[in-house]
């Protein structure tokens, strides 16, 4: 017996050892055209990751910005009276003829104001000596700056502010100034938007979801018979949110989320196969069921509790074709019928943890906030399953194949916030994502969803 | 000839359309042999072909000169044979409402088959039989492999083969009759 069946092997090995087929002339063009595709795809994936590389660094260029940004950059103006003023003339002022309180104020941008001689008292060579005001009271303060001037030397400024020199008479109007600049700066209450605020809430939304197919492999009336058997669902999202902002208006947010979405697909076909003259090796009985989808390669993975012996999926071809039923051995088509019941419907549905990186940004700061975000969402998949309706009855029957694991989503939406108690508050917030990348290996379908987020967060 | 194979696989690592056609012509006749007879039929075996150099231009980077290309590139068009295999027909179950074959176990092969039949009794065979009896048959795999290979364990390999062996002896045999009796 064992050199027998040595003898098969022996046979059948010394057949096929020197054994070439040419294979059919499509071949090679069905493989040129998908290295074609695969570059461009290859061309668009570098593409898409430097404008996500792009996207990422100005949303942590804007996080860093916000969190590192100096504390009150519109201070209240600091007037700076240069220590260097030992003159002895009326023009100058001497640390000790002001409040020490009052010229060691904080320093700040300081400009060189250089004066330039021109008429009267300020022909006295000493005034070549500088006097340093700060640049920011020269701007912002031009007006109370102005009795200094009373007959004096008139300065260069950039922009020919009206800012004229010091005269010894105008010290107490200075006194008073510095006065009146430090008061405000004891004055001010530090606003807590300035210093960065963390919110942290949750967030929910019922989404429409349904998908796009866009690829040049596939026929426009394959499409078309795709998108009229197949429909989009109500699926979910929802999740943590977690949120800075530093200032009024600009805030960076991310968080975990999981999602849902899923598609229907009608126009189902069953097949029953029943060979009444079975001979060796040969299937006696199978029942199929035939989907003509376009998200993945969809596959049973329980057919011995299954109605069906195994789903046969594709997007181009005729599943009624030999090919289709290749699994049967001694397939002979006479024996093949299809089934009579066909009001049979499948959902695919794909589940997802998410991980958002959004920007917001306030248009109306009010009690009641409007806003805009957008941003990326990476996505994992974590769970996919496939569910067969018949007659009403929902069953479990298998997965989709041929999926990727992890998806990018652009996120656009628009935010309306209402406080309520305590730093709580109320958002509502329309979405749009979109899937930049197709979520299938042979790259048909983008899917996108819309729903509102409702949510509530707390402002610490 | 090596040398040539060699500039050739060069130039595909670098994405080159024209090397990628020349590789193709090179090896298609034999690969697609190799496909003919994991595939249930001669568009599966295409599909595979198709498939398995996709992937050899997709990772033909990783190829580092070490071994035989020939041996590399047929390595990959079994794994996409068998990828099919595990996503198509592994879960399917063998059906064991088979008609016992009366094996005359002292005939002995003698027919000189044609080729395209030869391969339309391996392909007549079940896609699990088919898949064992050319893993160990004609790729010299031992059943421990396989049953890692096609999770199953290395009895159900072993009962598989057998089975395998009895059909594509009884069909060789029946061919062999059929071609005497014409003859």
């Amino acid at each position: 017996m064992k050199n027998m069946s040595e003898k098969i092997d022996q046979y059948f090995k010394r057949q096929f050892e020197q054994y070439e087929e040419l294979p059919p002339e499509t071949a090679w063009k069905n493989i040129s055209a998908k290295l074609r595709h695969n570059r461009k795809k290859g061309i668009a994936v570098l593409f898409f990751r430097i404008a996500a590389g792009m996207a990422l660094l100005f949303s942590l260029g804007i996080g860093y910005y916000l969190i590192s940004k100096p504390d009150n950059p519109v201070d209240a103006p600091a007037l700076t009276v240069s220590k260097n003023t030992d003159v002895e003339d009326g023009f100058s002022i001497k640390p000790s003829e002001v409040d020490q309180e009052r010229t060691a104020l904080k320093p700040v941008k300081k400009t060189r104001i250089r004066s330039s001689r021109k008429a009267g008292p300020a022909d006295d060579p000493e005034l070549s000596t500088p006097v340093y005001v700060s640049y920011s009271d020269a701007v912002n303060n031009p007006e109370a700056l102005q009795p200094l001037g009373q007959g004096l030397i008139p300065v260069d400024l950039p922009g020919s502010l009206p800012f004229k020199s010091l005269s010894s008479s105008s010290i107490a109007i200075y006194e008073d100034i510095a006065a009146l600049l430090a008061e405000s700066e004891t004055e001010a209450e530090p606003d807590p938007l300035k210093q960065g605020r963390w919110s942290l809430g949750g967030e929910f939304a019922p989404l429409y979801s349904n998908r796009t197919i866009s690829s040049d492999n596939l026929e426009a009336d394959q499409v078309s018979s795709l998108n009229d058997s197949e429909t989009g669902m109500l699926a979910y999202a929802g999740g943590l949110r977690l949120a800075f902002s530093k200032g009024r208006r600009l805030s960076v947010q991310t968080g975990i989320y999981y999602s849902r979405y899923g598609q229907e697909k009608n126009q189902i076909e069953t097949f029953s196969y029943s060979n009444t003259e079975v001979t060796a090796g040969e299937t006696n009985r199978a029942t199929y069921l035939a989907v003509t989808n376009s998200t993945g390669v969809i596959y049973s993975n329980n057919p011995e509790n299954a109605s069906y012996s195994q789903a046969i999926t594709n997007n181009s071809d005729s599943y009624k074709s030999n090919n289709a039923f290749a699994v049967l051995n001694g397939f002979n088509s006479t024996y093949l019928t299809p089934s009579e019941e066909n009001d049979i419907s499948v959902e695919q549905l794909f589940d997802y943890l998410e991980i958002p990186l959004t920007v917001k940004y306030k248009i109306i700061d009010r009690k009641f906030d409007f806003s805009l975000s957008g941003g990326l969402v990476t996505n994992l998949l974590v769970n996919n399953v496939v569910n067969l309706e018949q007659n009403g009855e929902k069953t479990r029957f298998g997965k989709t194949d041929e999926i990727n694991q992890v998806n990018y989503i652009g996120s656009f939406g628009l935010g309306f916030e209402y406080p309520l108690v305590s730093g709580f508050a109320l958002s509502l917030e329309p979405r749009f994502r979109y899937y930049l990348n197709p979520i299938d290996k042979s790259a048909y379908v983008h899917p996108y969803s819309f729903g509102f987020f409702a949510g509530i967060s707390y402002n610490f | 000839m090596v040398d040539r194979l060699h500039k050739i696989v060069l130039a595909c690592q670098e994405n080159k359309p024209a090397a990628q056609q020349e590789l193709y012509d090179m090896f298609k006749s034999k690969m697609f042999a190799i496909c003919l007879r994991y595939a249930g039929n001669y568009d599966d075996a295409q599909d595979i072909l198709q498939e398995g150099f996709l992937k050899v231009f997709e990772k033909i980077r990783q190829f580092g000169f070490k071994g035989a290309f020939e041996g590399w590139i047929r390595r990959i068009m079994v794994n996409t044979a068998l990828e099919k295999y595990r996503l198509h027909y592994r879960q399917i179950p063998i059906d064991e409402n088979r008609v016992e074959i009366d094996y005359d176990h002292e005939n002995d092969i003698v027919a000189e088959i044609d080729m395209h039949e030869l391969v339309k009794i391996i392909q007549d065979l079940s896609p699990r039989y088919r898949v064992v009896f050319n893993l160990y048959a004609l790729e010299g795999y031992s059943h421990k492999e396989i049953s890692e290979m096609l999770e199953i364990t290395e009895g159900t390999s072993k009962s598989n083969l057998s089975r395998a062996r009895t059909i594509l002896q009884e069909k060789v045999n029946k061919y062999y009759l059929k071609s005497v009796q014409t003859s």
